[in-house]
């Protein structure tokens, strides 16, 4: 039965309900094609697809991509060579230099899924009956988002909405978290200050997911660019709010000079977000070294 | 009116009577399971972070009645619970009323509260006795829950059908207001129909609707000066040159528009003695900037009117005493007047939204079993030729219904 009704659901053409959430190239605005990338049957060809680089960090979607298409073409559809899934976009106006040429303009990123090294965009021109030209193709490569650069690095990665917070307490005491991202602590008011002491604490990057306000790949680091000082150190986790998802896996790494120090993982609930207050000093603990 | 599914005639029901006061308790339960659904994938929708899987067990209506009456006034309560996205209890509908009767008959009922919307056939028919499993989409856009609250007047005389309100003008199902009603002024609905009995046990009914009234495009409150970060060379990182202040607006004012609709429907109801009874039904509405449900009408928001049209048509033909089968094809377009790119150029489209729906059902007294295959298009996929076309979303429902 689920046959006959797939067979008589075909009888027309329609778009996939995929929302491409998976596929190795991402194209924002655009509707997701599974499959093979169209292969070329009489239709206009591609001109030109250009990004703003060539080199395109995995994850976000932020790389602005423009093509030129062929004469006479309606659609496009991006996609990397070699991969199944593409995406299609409305051909647009012409630019001023191609002005009889209509053209494509879209974001692009690529997912996690692919491997980093070279790859090669494709866009492909269809006309007003489905039917695509030759593809015109870019080399880019896929870069992994570099991790911070630092004598000492504390990482705090979780996956989904939960606002988390990274807190760690140096050797001397201080600690860096949301609302005071540097271990190193003033003097007290009306003694001189000097004007690079801050930077020898460890400096909160930014708060993830802040305010519940999804990042993408939330995470938070606590970097120290001097020599850090000799002691203990503690790393703990809060969570500061789930934002609806029911709990937040989450793991937490400590490099000195790029060599692993220790690493723990943890799930945060509901029920730690009791915990409060989410002040100095909140989180479960999740790391215990000493340089 | 609307072809109703037969159940038993109807007989003593719970009741209960306390001090004049007779109190009717009644209800359904409607539970789906949903084997196919061609826009199932188990995924989140993005920007929502909703569940996209629709191949599941759900229950759409789950309905409590409670009915009051002591000589012409009454009152009465309905409470529906359903799971279509979470469990979830709400007020459907309170009404008080007062009638007045002649040889038997309400001539005129006036009534207050929150109650089903005067306007063509389908939206004022009862769920629970619509043979198929949920409206059509022009309904589902211009009276979005099918409820509001407002004052009714309705009643029969001889041929004549009637039913006029003042109402909110915001339907429980409105997407941006949520059944709130955002401004002071009320809409005007009203049907007045006729019912026709011909020999040979035919039944015509007729009618047309009208509505007029306002919606209104909500205004933005002040906001403060704010700054944001334009990657303009895209290396990932914040340059001085890449900070923007946005400055802080003084807010912009609410505006109210009009909206209005114009609805005719008509029905033809028929007795066939080996079959049973069957009825032909077919319904239309053009309305302007009326669509609360689908792709919701803010003429201020898109700078011009956007303009509806929807149809409905079907038959349903009892098959004995336990059997029955139907078929309806509705058709409504959201904007009339939308428009695309093709290239360099803007050309008019259409937002169609359309679903052909097969029927077969069976019953036992007041419980019911129903199958159905709707086959639907929508505007919101886009084809190889870079046109809208329909994101594929057929599927199959299996529904059983239990009444008492």
């Amino acid at each position: 039965m689920r046959a006959a009704l797939v067979v008589l659901a075909g009888c027309g053409v329609s778009a996939t309900p995929d929302p491409g959430t998976g596929a190795l190239l991402q194209v924002a605005g655009a509707q997701y094609r599974p499959g093979p990338l169209p292969a070329p049957s009489g239709g206009p060809d591609a001109v030109t697809v250009t990004p703003r680089h060539t080199e395109v960090q995995i994850g976000p979607t932020r790389e602005r991509i423009d093509g030129v298409l062929g004469v006479g073409t309606r659609a496009a559809v991006l996609g990397i060579a070699g991969v199944d899934g593409g995406w299609i976009l409305a051909a647009g106006s012409p630019t001023f230099e191609q002005p009889d040429n209509p053209s494509v303009s879209a974001l692009i990123g690529v997912g996690h899924g692919l491997a980093p090294g070279p790859f090669t965009l494709v866009l492909y021109g269809g006309d007003a009956d489905g039917q695509f030209g030759a593809p015109a193709s870019f080399a880019m490569t896929a870069a992994p988002v570099p991790p911070p650069a630092g004598e000492l690095v504390i990482s705090l990665d979780w996956d989904g909405l939960a606002d988390l917070d990274l807190h760690v307490v140096d050797a001397l005491g201080g600690e860096a978290w949301a609302d005071d991202p540097n271990t190193w602590v003033p003097p007290p008011a009306g003694e001189p200050v000097d004007p690079t002491a801050y930077l020898t604490g460890g400096r909160l990057d930014h708060d993830g997911n802040a305010s519940c306000h999804h990042d993408g790949e939330p995470s938070e680091h606590v970097i120290w660019t001097l020599p850090p000082p000799a002691g203990a150190y503690v790393v703990r986790v809060d969570a500061r709010a789930m934002c609806g998802d029911a709990s937040a896996a989450w793991s937490v790494a400590a490099y000195r000079n790029d060599q692993l120090l220790g690493a723990a993982r943890g799930v945060a609930t509901a029920g730690d977000v009791e915990l409060e207050p989410h002040g100095a000093g909140a989180g479960v603990l999740a790391l215990r070294f000493s340089l | 009116m609307t072809p109703i599914a037969r159940a038993d005639p109807e007989s003593l029901r719970p009741a209960v009577t306390h001090h004049g006061w007779q109190l009717d308790l009644t209800g359904y339960v409607q539970a789906d399971a949903v084997p196919w659904d061609q826009g199932s994938v188990d995924e989140l929708a993005p920007g929502t972070n909703q569940p996209l899987n629709q191949e599941r067990f759900v229950i759409p209506r789950a309905r409590l009645r409670a009915e009051a009456r002591r000589d012409a006034v009454s009152a009465s309560i309905d409470l529906d619970g359903n799971t279509l996205a979470g469990a979830t209890a709400r007020l459907l509908g309170a009404q008080v009323g007062w009638t007045y009767a002649l040889d038997g008959e309400p001539l005129v009922t006036v009534s207050a509260g929150l109650a089903k919307i005067p306007f063509g056939a389908e939206v004022p028919a009862l769920e629970r006795d619509k043979p198929f499993l949920e409206p059509p989409a022009m309904s589902r856009g211009l009276f979005p829950g099918a409820y509001d609250a407002g004052a009714q007047v309705q009643g029969r005389y001889g041929l004549a059908r009637w039913a006029f309100a003042i109402m909110n003008g915001a339907p429980v199902g409105d997407a941006q207001w949520k059944g709130r009603d955002p401004s002071a002024s009320y809409d005007f609905v009203g049907r007045l129909g006729a019912e026709v009995r011909a020999p040979r046990r035919l039944r015509f009914e007729v009618g047309v609707s009208a509505l007029t009234g306002r919606g209104l495009h909500p205004g933005v409150t002040p906001t403060k000066d704010d700054i944001q970060w334009v990657d303009d060379n895209q290396n990932g990182r914040v340059d001085a040159t890449e900070i923007q202040v946005i400055p802080g607006s003084p807010g912009e004012p609410s505006v109210s528009y009009a909206h209005n609709a114009l609805g005719a429907d008509v029905a033809v109801h028929w007795c066939v003695c080996a079959l049973g009874q069957g009825t032909a039904f077919f319904e239309a509405a053009i309305a302007t900037n009326l669509d609360r449900g689908l792709i919701y009408a803010d003429p201020v928001a898109a700078g011009r009117d956007l303009r509806q049209l929807g149809i409905a048509a079907g038959v349903v033909q009892d098959l004995g005493d336990h059997a029955m089968v139907g078929v309806r094809y509705d058709r409504y377009d959201a904007d009339r007047d939308a428009m695309d790119r093709e290239g360099a150029l803007l050309v008019n489209t259409h937002q169609v939204f359309s679903t052909l729906a097969i029927m077969a059902s069976g019953r036992w007294h007041d419980a019911r079993f129903i199958v159905e295959y709707d086959r639907q298009r929508n505007p919101f996929g886009r084809g190889d030729d870079g046109a809208p076309t329909t994101r594929a979303a057929d599927r199959v429902t299996v529904r059983a219904q239990v009444g008492f």
